[in-house]
């Protein structure tokens, strides 16, 4: 493939004045466009790349091969042919929930491509396992993974497009009328079953690149001892506690969480 | 709260962006069993059950943040005392603030499921129950047909199992590709590097040998390699030559071009067209679909529609001045 081929694959938009990139990793559940509270703060300063994970929002979906993404480093190898297709160097990487073990694999692979890793409720393992605290048992994960099959493939409302009138907010309504998080349902069937199963506790170890971990309070999906556990196990990593509640700072604290990322860039 | 809000028909909660509980009615609580001051100020997701708390902050509150509102979500509660409660929720989110119904759907559930089972059943037929003895039926009439002291109405009758079992191996695997698009989410492709030029010219040459009296014209343009699925390209081929060959005007030829360009591959299968039978064009494409001289279940164009969109491509139709035409479109894979 080219480099025009893997860009139009993942759909890689690119804003912002700035040379130093800022490539920002949608986590499981929805696409890029999950960043724009986020990301349009960085245009000033930097070159500020958001792309879709194949099967999701305006990739090629034609491109999925369910034998490179059967794990979370088929994945990396997206992030790093991103990387190579834009010729980037010194990236600072964003990755929220389980993008922040696929940059956390992809730095591992390539460290020089990295300046510096930002990772948003990051989590290597999910499941419970003896002294392990992940936050989930085994049954809490099927239970996911029903539900996910009930709302793709049952009701049909769900992730078809909402064409809605949004007085309070004009600009929004024009594109509202493509769907936010557009999915694949077998696709995100199979990355739910590769996130949720996964391990990658042995790989933290491996990382050099300097990390930041950002941790929500009351995070049900990476809780605060996964968190702590992660800053433990990668040398040179920080980590920040939020005020922010849940998983997804960047959709619902998006001010704290911009001024984290801020700070920790200097 | 208002006490017609308290007792409405339905669960209804709401809470602010940090999840925070700030009001319930009573038919929730009744749902779940917990009392008003065990679940005000505390987190929506004490609501939900571990599966439903992961799709809450993975799916849920994301899309009602971006799109201001979501229905039709199903999901999970976990009662009190650990029982779990399908709902299905409905939200709006405003000004921080995000309103939310539940709709109890323990029997559509159980409808649901018996469908899912169905559906898995007619996949599991389809797929291997009726393909195996299929095969048998074919293979033998195959080779009785070799037998050199089979009496002429002996070869008729066994020319005729044979194309019978091939006519209905093919409705079997029309109605899983059928199966597959609709309940699993599509055909599923595997992208090979292939050639479509052969694939094109041993379809064509197939079908000649199946209708004899008709002609089918062949011309390819331009180096055809590239990475697709062949057999389902093949599948693309057979159904749209077949399809003409179908619905042609009286003895007039089907044109087939395979044009193999840089950026795409074009493959446009053409006929005078039945005058008696006009098609839309734009409903060509939808299943069990029978024009009157269709031999099959009215499937074929359907399938080619799922399998050019599982490819990245398109397919068309088009009807003017008397010429049918069908362009199904591959993008190039690399």
């Amino acid at each position: 493939m080219n480099a025009a081929d893997i860009i139009r694959r993942h759909h890689v938009v690119i804003d912002g004045r700035g040379t130093r990139a800022m490539l920002f990793a949608h986590g499981f559940g929805c696409d890029q466009s999950m960043w724009r509270f986020v990301a349009p703060a960085f245009r000033d300063d930097y070159k500020v790349i958001t792309f879709d994970y194949v099967g999701w929002g305006r990739s090629d979906r034609s491109q999925y091969d369910p034998e490179r993404y059967r794990d979370l480093d088929g994945y990396a190898d997206d992030v790093l042919e991103i990387c190579e297709a834009l010729e980037l160097r010194n990236v600072i990487f964003v990755g929220h929930s389980v993008s922040a073990m696929v940059g956390v694999l992809a730095a591992i692979r390539e460290p020089d491509r990295f300046a510096k890793l930002i990772l948003i409720g990051p989590s290597p393992r999910y499941i419970n396992e003896g002294e392990y605290v992940g936050g989930f048992e085994r049954a809490d994960i099927e239970g996911l993974l029903q539900m996910m099959d009930k709302n793709f493939l049952g009701w049909a409302g769900f992730l078809a497009p909402v064409v809605m009138k949004n007085p309070d907010r004009p600009e929004l309504t024009r594109e509202l009328e493509e769907s936010f998080c557009s999915t694949d349902p077998r696709v995100a069937r199979r990355f739910a079953e590769v996130t949720f199963f996964a391990d990658n506790r042995a790989d933290l170890a491996e990382l050099t690149v300097p990390a930041l971990v950002l941790q929500c309070a009351d995070d049900a999906i990476a809780p605060e001892r996964v968190g702590d556990f992660v800053h433990q196990h990668l040398a040179g990593s920080e980590l920040r506690r939020l005020a922010a509640t849940g998983h997804c700072p960047h959709v619902s604290h998006p001010e704290e969480t911009i001024a984290a990322i801020r700070e920790y860039l200097g | 709260m208002d006490e017609r809000l308290d007792s409405l028909p339905c669960g209804f909660v709401s809470f602010t962006d940090d999840g925070a509980i700030v009001a319930v009615n009573q038919t929730l609580l009744d749902l779940v069993g917990y009392a008003r001051a065990e679940v005000e100020g505390r987190h929506v997701e004490t609501l939900l059950s571990p599966g439903g708390r992961v799709f809450y902050q993975t799916h849920f509150y994301p899309l009602l943040k971006m799109q201001g509102q979501i229905g039709e979500i199903y999901l999970v509660l976990r009662a009190r005392d650990e029982r779990v409660i399908p709902v299905l929720a409905y939200a709006t989110h405003r000004e921080g603030r995000n309103d939310c119904i539940f709709i109890q759907v323990t029997s559509r559930e159980r409808y649901q499921d018996e469908i899912a089972r169905a559906r898995e059943l007619v996949i599991g037929i389809l797929g291997h129950d009726l393909r195996v003895p299929l095969t048998s039926v074919t293979l033998g009439a195959e080779t009785l047909l070799r037998h050199e002291q089979l009496s002429q109405e002996g070869q008729e009758i066994a020319l005729s199992v044979l194309a019978s079992a091939r006519r209905a191996a093919r409705m079997t695997t029309d109605l899983l590709d059928f199966a597959r698009a609709r309940f699993a989410g599509g055909i599923p492709i595997q992208p090979r590097p292939c050639d479509l030029r052969q694939v094109a010219e041993k379809i064509v040459a197939e079908l000649r040998t199946i209708h004899p009296h008709v002609p089918i014209e062949l011309s390819i343009e331009g180096d055809c390699r590239g990475v697709w699925d062949a057999d389902r390209a093949a599948q693309v081929v057979a159904n749209l030559t077949g399809n003409a060959i179908d619905h042609r005007h009286g003895e007039t030829p089907v044109v087939v071009r395979l044009l193999c360009e840089e950026a795409s591959v074009v493959l446009e299968v053409g006929n005078v067209a039945d005058t008696a039978a006009q098609p839309d064009p734009d409903q060509l494409f939808s299943p069990f679909r029978l024009g009157p001289a269709s031999s099959g279940l009215g499937l074929g164009l359907f399938i080619v529609r799922e399998i050019m969109e599982a490819h990245g491509g398109s397919v068309k139709a088009t009807n003017a001045a008397g010429e049918f035409r069908v362009r199904a479109t591959w993008p190039r894979g690399t």
